[in-house]
């Protein structure tokens, strides 16, 4: 019994979960923007797959894997404007024009993948260029941690320090300010001179950017090949994360974590004869619970605070 | 002006989107007996359907009018698809174990002949239009299983499957049976990526069976499985194929892989139609078992100019394993 149980928790098995929370991570904090701009943003998933399909593009047309970074942050950016243009300037109607955006990307990257490169479902080629490991230094050769924490692409300790960048970003400097100012109450901010529109269009921006980020990390950072759908609800589960995190970087980092050791854990479970469809539904299950744990405690919150105040009240009486 | 804007934005993705649909399904003139193939997944897996659709694109280079619809896996796709296929085809192949839904179609559409690969109909007898193609894929992993459990070092061989079915588990039945046989000692693990495109799960599926000590594993998941092959330098493990012969399909990766057990969907189909169209034989209501007779199920290692990685003793030996399976000597596990 015993043994079984540590063999579910090896080295791997947290080597898989930073591997599965990375890209979550990267896109739940792009996300977080356009939360706070007061944007519900369900079209990260089509974001993550245009910048995994466009990184690979690049890295295999210049055989240089920042250039395919460099072009999905370009997409991002790209993917992150249109959507500003249609939620933020045309006011249209913000989970129509997401989802339209998955679509969208669904049907591009298979088109050109197909039509222009002649590729069906994955493109493998010893062209395309990933992402190097990097080895920390010292870390590296502690036993067990040197194993769990280094030999992983530079993205993986970007999205470490994006989530102090972000936090930094959000709540200490005026920009975060004006940025959840324009999601709360966009009216104050522009009585107090500043536009909350440009606020919303950049934070739709950003998360474009991170998204790129995070599909950069998907199509390079691991396996070096880009595969027909392969942000497989990535999106998705980054957006629960981000309501599940209140929106709030440290927790919606760990939000992620959690959902990629459930990820990782499914596959463990495995090997001690749990059936494969059952794992498989794990990390879903998990969402759903957390989700519903979330709304019970904030009703629970709200029922006592109103309780409070109505006790206040009766002793001011 | 706004307004103008984003009319003009939807069509412009409209028009990309219908661009993309076009790209998919290609109107053929009507010549001869029209044939469609309907896969539940899609192409691009390099090994189960991909196959297929060679035997198609063979089909179709001779005069034949065939097409092909993919599914995207979408399983509210697969019974329109296969009634829109019946609609216009004189033969309609459904290709994947999960289409099992051809036989309330097959009822439906008497003057249309189905054919159903990688499964068997609990209640084909009661049909004249449809026949089922089951492939003896456990003995083609026997043989696989056999080169793994002698060439494995540290006495651990992995499998990875795409879903905990039973077709997948035939492989798997072999693959075991014939990795004992060749080194009684030998232990082997299993896991499933229950996906058939995500090259990620497959990755760390290989990775999973990697800790547990397996250094050969044999990837019967599709598209998914490919992630075992991609990763398996940065391992330390060896691959082997699945369906196809990878080693020729991912040639970059020849070298991390061992040799291939081929499931030549594609033969089989030419040999259905060939068969209909040709001779008028038509096994409507019986199973067509292909097996290592009639070449459907084989073992390949790559091209004459790549460097081999199974020595030719052990390829001797697989020569008389063959003889035995064929000859009934070796009976080969199956869960069917």
């Amino acid at each position: 019994m015993w043994e079984q149980i540590a063999s579910i928790f090896s080295i791997g098995l947290f080597q898989n979960t930073i591997r599965n929370a990375t890209p979550v991570i990267l896109a739940a904090l792009g996300g977080l923007f356009t939360e706070h701009a007061g944007i519900m943003n369900i079209g990260m998933e089509g974001m993550i797959l245009m910048g995994a399909f466009f990184a690979v593009v690049f890295s295999f047309t210049f055989a240089s894997a920042p250039m395919g970074v460099l072009l999905a942050v370009v997409i991002g950016i790209a993917v992150g404007l249109f959507f500003a243009l249609f939620v933020v300037k045309l006011k249209s109607d913000e989970f129509i024009i997401g989802m339209t955006l998955n679509t969208f990307a669904a049907g591009i990257t298979v088109y050109l993948l197909r039509s222009v490169f002649h590729q069906t479902g994955s493109w493998v080629s010893k062209d395309i260029k990933g992402l190097e490991a990097i080895d920390i230094p010292i870390l590296k050769d502690i036993p067990i941690l040197g194993d769990i924490f280094s030999g992983y692409s530079a993205f993986v300790y970007i999205s470490w320090l994006l989530v102090f960048a972000v936090w930094v970003f959000l709540y200490r400097t005026p920009y975060g300010f004006w940025m959840r100012a324009s999601g709360e109450h966009p009216e104050a901010l522009e009585t107090a001179g500043i536009d909350p529109i440009k606020m919303k269009v950049l934070a739709s921006v950003l998360c474009g950017i991170f998204c790129g980020f995070a599909g950069a990390h998907l199509s390079l950072g691991y396996l070096n090949c880009f595969t027909e759908g392969m942000s497989a609800s990535r999106g998705f589960i980054a957006f629960a994360c981000v309501v599940f995190g209140m929106a709030n970087p440290p927790k919606v980092f760990g939000a992620a974590l959690l959902f990629g050791f459930l990820q990782a854990l499914g596959i463990r479970l495995q090997s001690v004869g749990v059936p494969s469809s059952l794992t498989e539904a794990v990390p879903y299950l998990a969402t759903v619970l957390m989700l519903v744990y979330i709304t019970v405690r904030g009703a629970n919150k709200k029922r006592n605070r109103a309780k409070k105040a109505m006790a206040l009240e009766a002793a001011n009486e | 002006m706004k307004k103008f804007i984003s009319v003009a934005l939807i069509a412009v993705m409209t028009l990309s989107m219908a661009m993309f649909m076009a790209s998919c399904g290609e109107a053929k003139d009507e010549s001869g007996l029209k044939i469609i193939g309907v896969i539940s997944t899609q192409l691009g897996d390099k090994s189960f359907n991909d196959s297929a659709k060679e035997g198609l694109d063979k089909l179709a280079d001779e005069g034949y009018d065939t097409s092909l619809v993919e599914c995207n896996n979408d399983s509210g796709l697969w019974e329109q698809n296969l009634r829109n296929a019946a609609d216009e085809a004189d033969m309609v192949f459904a290709v994947g174990s999960e289409l099992n839904m051809i036989e309330t179609v097959a009822k439906d559409y008497p003057d249309v002949k189905f054919v159903w690969i990688d499964n068997v109909s609990e209640h084909l007898s009661e049909y004249d239009n449809l026949t089922c193609v089951s492939y003896k894929q456990n003995e083609g992993s026997y043989l696989v299983g056999y080169v793994a459990g002698k060439m494995s070092e540290s006495g651990v061989v992995g499998f990875v499957g795409g879903m905990d079915i039973p077709v997948i588990n035939d492989f798997y039945a072999g693959y075991a049976q014939g990795a004992k046989d060749a080194n009684p000692d030998i232990k082997v693990v299993k896991n499933y990526t229950e996906d058939w495109s995500d090259t990620d799960k497959g990755a760390q599926c290989g990775q999973d069976l990697k800790n547990q000590g397996a250094d050969i594993i044999f990837c019967a998941a599709g598209g998914s499985g490919n992630g075992v092959i991609l990763k398996a330098k940065e391992l330390g493990i060896k691959a082997i194929g699945v369906d196809q012969d990878q080693r020729l399909t991912m040639p970059d990766y020849a070298d991390d892989i061992l040799c291939s057990m081929v499931k030549n969907v594609g033969n089989s189909v030419i040999d259905v139609v060939k068969a209909y169209a040709e001779d008028g034989t038509w096994t409507g209501g019986e199973v067509f078992y292909a097996g290592m007779e009639g070449n459907y199920i084989g073992v390949a290692y790559g091209g004459e100019d790549q460097e081999q990685l199974v020595s030719q003793e052990i390829k001797d030996e697989l020569a008389t394993k063959i003889e035995e399976i064929q000859s009934g000597k070796i009976v080969v596990d199956t869960v069917f």
